[in-house]
């Protein structure tokens, strides 16, 4: 499923409106994945606490995000554009590339949270297909 | 079967009283058609959905929504009893309907997204986590019948 021209130019609207609020919304969604999915806790034994409150879960979230940024800016080559960030979840995380979809599903309900009248149906679909894109390229360097 | 604490029933009830069936059934249904396009192969009589315009302003989709929403009320008002209720559904969706049911857990997330756009901060993690749980609960409900 990839993404036409239109999608391209839908995420990078909805991105300009919501790149503010990008590390809340990354906080936001990394603190419900780990509380709705109780499995994704298990790459984050190292943190001593997982609530949704804590500093490092805010922290990360707001990483991540930043990470999705870069991804739109280089929405043209998701492949090269994430090939660092690929090869790290591979080789060193080695999370299981489900988990990418679990996260996703929570970016996008917190951005729905935050941003309900922009998260139209048509915003939802070019998103969602963006992140299952960026998923895909994440997983690109697994085997 | 399913264990549910008395703050999980709670939990569920609590955000099931805030979503006015007429109001969100609609737009769950109109998200699912959107979002998953595949999903159009189950509904060839309703006319015109191949379009987001088409979709938005079909009444058949609107109606349907609100259908979905009454039959989860039901689950709402009896959660330790979901499979016994929805058994007669389940086999309809199999053996008649044929629909996938991966679906259900694609028509649950998008139930999951409306909501969160209506509730915002109400829904909180731990209620997050709860509603879909009962969701979850509701998908293999829905799929318990599947042979």
């Amino acid at each position: 499923m990839s993404l036409s021209g239109k999608d391209k130019s839908v995420v990078a609207s909805f991105w300009d409106k919501v790149a503010p609020k990008a590390p809340e919304i990354g906080a936001e969604a990394l603190g419900r994945m780990l509380t709705a999915y109780p499995q994704t806790k298990t790459y984050f034994s190292h943190w001593g606490d997982l609530s949704p409150d804590s500093a490092q879960v805010k922290k990360h979230g707001a990483t991540i995000m930043g990470a999705v940024g870069d991804a739109v800016s280089t929405i043209d080559d998701l492949v090269g554009g994430l090939s660092k960030l690929s090869e790290l979840h591979a080789s060193q995380l080695r999370v299981d590339p489900a988990n990418f979809r679990i996260l996703a599903h929570n970016i996008i309900l917190t951005m729905a949270m935050f941003f309900p009248e922009d998260f139209t149906p048509e915003v939802h679909v070019s998103f969602e297909k963006f992140l299952q894109n960026v998923a895909w390229a994440l997983s690109e360097k697994y085997r | 079967m399913v264990k549910w604490t008395d703050l999980e029933r709670s939990t569920v009830r609590a955000v099931w009283e805030k979503v006015d069936i007429d109001e969100i059934g609609p737009q769950i249904w109109a998200r699912v058609l959107v979002v998953y396009p595949w999903t159009e192969r189950y509904f060839g009589s309703f006319g015109d959905i191949f379009t987001t315009t088409a979709i938005l302003n079909n009444t058949k989709v609107a109606a349907h929504g609100k259908v979905v929403l009454e039959a989860l009320d039901k689950a709402v008002k009896n959660m330790d009893n979901m499979k016994r209720m929805y058994a007669a559904l389940s086999l309809l969706h199999f053996q008649k309907l044929e629909v996938d049911p991966d679906n259900f857990r694609l028509l649950a997330d998008c139930i999951t997204i409306a909501i969160a756009c209506k509730l915002k901060s109400a829904l909180t993690p731990q209620v997050q986590a709860t509603w879909q749980k009962f969701l979850a609960a509701v998908v293999e409900a829905m799929s318990s019948q599947y042979y």
